[in-house]
């Protein structure tokens, strides 16, 4: 950073700080434009966001804070934002609130104002705020608080000027706000300040700092340790803190909080003129007499999921058939470029590996898309936190969050967007523990699977009853799993749930086809980075080493077999694949897969499904030396029915149910995570979850049949 | 008393918030501190979360949650929601 400040000037180091739905982002995209990156902060779900934009002749650097109603570091987004506000060296912090809530959003303010920025407050939804007849004097405002003021609604693009001027006259101007809370707390701020070591001491955020070592912050004091603070601070900071508590009969935390909303509603009576109206909220009120209703409410969001879910799935059925079509005609051409005869590796690679791997992921983005559709309009419109409010008692049940069941319903169609769709979860141990079970949850592409194996082996009158089970048996799976995660390495104390209920919105067009096209292009990219290489990898694991002569053709050219053509090339691809590196794996995996019921066949098979779980079908096809097989094809099942039992099928649904989720999805948890290690974890413990429960199955299952 | 206590529709001032750590500093950023007052709006149909109001706020709270805020009832305060 700092070799790049020597060649042109600094840029200027921005901040947009506030509460959850204040409406941060959407000032912050009206701000950058298209100029922005958005990425995890290393090892955490936290979203970190940044971009520039010019103002005047000065470029600005804009960092997006996590949402946060206060700087106390509890949860993973506090301790990002109160990391950038003591480190990153920042010229403005614009603390975004929303105007109707400003009783409660001012908090913020009064905490970075002790944080010594200059602070810019922008006050958003300022025409909702001024349809519920609240009225407000910029200019007094601005003077009482020392900094200054801004009406903006982010959604329209409203204010944005004002907003960027208030910025420049921020960085232009010495002054930072102070903050003066009562005597007797300000006075022992000062004195523990003054107590700081020097480096401490000297920084802007001193009293920040120093409030902090008074309630005893243990994140603080680890912080002066390093610094070698004075071994009498902590001693002093403990007399201050139990003198205060014992003058006012009750405990430090309590004193503060209620300081700093003392702060708050003193400048909304100097500065209101006018109150918003009591009856602001009745139309939004009126709609969750219905939409929360007792008896209605659940209802109510059955058939809301139940019509998203069929929408994303029909609706998305035509573009899917023409990604196909696409692919296909694009595999189809590539082959027709080399003559018939001259088949290379390169084509193989070309439309084998890279077509048929990139193509099958690909293929879910209509799905995504639309669903994603959906799933903004829930959240832009404020249902969403509704939705969490009538799940939660249940999904809590299991260690999981309300807002949960969203993501995990996704997870039916695909987990790829079920993964991504639990953004919407704030905390970061519901936001794991959402997507590490969520695998198990019987995707679209396992129904394929299941289309196959299920007709094959079990009579009509169990067949529906059979598919039944396999999706109970997941979601049974996952919230026991998801309750033992909670106990084991996503323990400890329970975070809080403090839900806000924001008023219905109307979504606005520009901000959801950003969310979609933001989402859709994270998809798109992993498609073309870990994905296209794993499909390489795996293509070449079934297609080498390559067979110089084959069995088959030699029994032919005997007489001891009369075969058509058709019968040949299918016994050639079945000795190709036992040949290649894949069908070699399936071979030595024998003896342990062995204890489940499976051969080398099922095996190599599997390994293909790792690819995506419709593969396995047409692996199990070479296997059985089928052209052109799909779910549909008798003869397999047939075949399939002679050489295993129905046991075995069941020990192998229940093995591809849990085992070994897609490598998108894999890739895709590494991401979201901010860390392979969970990729890891979910890809090690379901595998290893699924081998103990079908060998369990298997043997148990041996003793009666 | 506590909030979980309240019949919907019912006007409650806060006397005090039990507990630690960040459920307590979580309540107490919201603004759920002694002399606020509350409403009960509604209860969720499964029996949890509750649902309050407080000054422009609407806030769900898990029962845990909801157990440790202390409450006086202000009298005569019931008004029945239809």
């Amino acid at each position: 950073m700092s070799s790049a400040a020597q060649q042109e000037p600094a840029p200027l180091q921005v901040a947009l700080a506030g509460n959850p739905n204040a409406g941060k982002t959407s000032i912050f995209n009206q701000l950058t434009g298209a100029n922005q990156q958005v990425a995890n902060y290393p090892g955490i779900t936290v979203e970190k966001r940044w971009g520039n934009f010019q103002l005047g002749e000065t470029q600005v650097a804009l960092l997006d804070l996590p949402g946060t109603y206060s700087l106390t570091p509890f949860s993973p987004e506090e301790r990002v934002a109160r990391n950038a506000l003591l480190e990153d060296n920042l010229d403005v912090v614009v603390v975004v609130v929303d105007s109707t809530q400003l009783y409660r959003s001012l908090v913020l303010l009064a905490q970075m104002m002790q944080c010594g920025v200059k602070v810019v407050l922008a006050m958003n939804m300022a025409d909702e705020a001024q349809k519920a007849g609240q009225k407000i004097s910029l200019q007094a405002l601005e003077k009482h608080l020392g900094c200054p003021v801004v009406e903006t609604v982010g959604s329209k693009g409203q204010g944005i000027d004002n907003l960027s001027q208030a910025i420049a006259k921020a960085a232009a101007s010495n002054n930072h706000p102070i903050l003066n809370l009562d005597q007797g707390l300000g006075a022992a701020i000062d004195r523990i300040g003054s107590l700081l070591p020097e480096e401490m001491a000297k920084s802007p955020a001193k009293d920040w700092l120093a409030t902090r070592v008074l309630v005893g912050d243990t994140n603080i004091e680890e912080r002066l340790k390093e610094k070698n603070g004075s071994p009498t601070l902590f001693e002093q900071a403990k007399q201050a803190r139990q003198a205060l508590e014992e003058e006012r009969g009750k405990d430090i935390d309590l004193t503060l909080s209620s300081a700093y909303f003392k702060f708050a509603g003193d400048v909304l009576a100097k500065n209101l003129e006018q109150k918003p109206r009591a009856d602001a909220r009745a139309f939004s009120d009126n709609i969750d007499r219905i939409l929360v209703h007792k008896f209605l409410g659940l209802p109510i969001f059955a058939a809301m999921m139940y019509g998203i879910f069929y929408l994303t799935f029909t609706l998305g059925e035509a573009p899917m058939n023409w990604i196909d079509t696409g692919f296909s005609a694009l595999g189809t051409w590539i082959t027709g470029l080399w003559p018939t005869g001259s088949e290379s590796a390169l084509q193989s690679l070309l439309v084998d590996g890279i077509i048929g791997g990139v193509g099958g992921v690909v293929i879910f983005l209509p799905n995504i898309l639309l669903l994603f559709l959906g799933l903004a309009f829930l959240e832009d419109s404020g249902y969403m936190a509704r939705a969490a409010f009538l799940m939660d008692r249940v999904m809590h049940r299991f260690g999981l969050h309300g807002k949960s069941f969203v993501p995990m319903m996704t997870g039916f169609g695909c987990s790829i967007p079920g993964i991504m769709a639990t953004r919407t979860l704030e905390n970061e141990r519901d936001r794991l523990t959402t997507m590490l079970v969520l695998p198990l949850m019987s995707c679209g592409a396992r129904l394929t699977v299941w289309m196959l194996l299920i007709p094959a082996f079990f009579a009509p009158a169990w067949r529906a009853p059979m598919l039944g089970f396999i999706y109970a048996a997941g979601i049974l799976l996952a919230m026991i799993l998801a309750r033992l995660l909670r106990v084991s390495l996503l323990a400890g104390a329970e975070a809080p749930f403090v839900m806000e209920l924001p008023p219905y919105r109307m979504p606005v067009g520009k901000q959801i086809f950003k969310k979609i096209s933001e989402r859709a292009w994270i998809y798109l990219r992993k498609a073309g980075t870990v994905i296209l290489s794993i499909s390489i990898l795996l293509w070449f694991m079934t297609a080498y080493p390559k067979k110089e002569f084959y069995e088959v053709d030699h029994k032919v050219a005997q007489g001891q077999l009369s075969l058509s053509a058709e019968e040949i090339a299918g016994q050639r691809a079945y000795e190709g694949l036992r040949y290649s590196i894949a069908g070699r794996i399936g071979q030595a995996m024998e003896p342990v897969i062995k204890p489940m019921g499976f051969d080398w066949k099922l095996g190599t098979a599997m390994i293909g499904a790792f690819a995506a779980k419709e593969v396995f079908v047409a692996q199990v096809g070479i296997v059985y030396a089928m052209s052109d097989v799909d779910e549909e094809n008798s003869d397999l099942r047939s075949q399939l029915a002679r050489d295993y039992s129905p046991l075995v099928a069941l020990s192998l649904m229940l093995f591809l149910l849990i085992s070994t989720p897609c490598m998108a999805t894999i890739a895709l948890t590494a991401r979201e995570s901010g860390s392979w290690k969970w990729a890891m974890l979910q890809l090690g413990g379901l595998t290893g979850i699924a081998y103990l429960i079908s060998v369990v199955v298997y043997n148990v299952g041996k003793l009666f049949v | 008393m506590t909030l979980l206590e309240l019949n919907i529709g019912q006007r409650a001032t806060i006397t005090d918030v039990l507990g630690t750590g960040p459920v307590r500093q979580r309540l107490l950023d919201m603004g759920l501190l002694p002399a606020s007052e509350i409403i009960m709006e509604r209860i969720a149909p499964t029996g949890a979360p509750v649902w309050i109001r407080l000054e422009a706020m609407q806030l769900a709270l898990r029962r845990n949650e909801a157990t440790s805020i202390m409450v006086e009832p202000l009298a005569s305060s019931t008004e029945v929601q239809a």
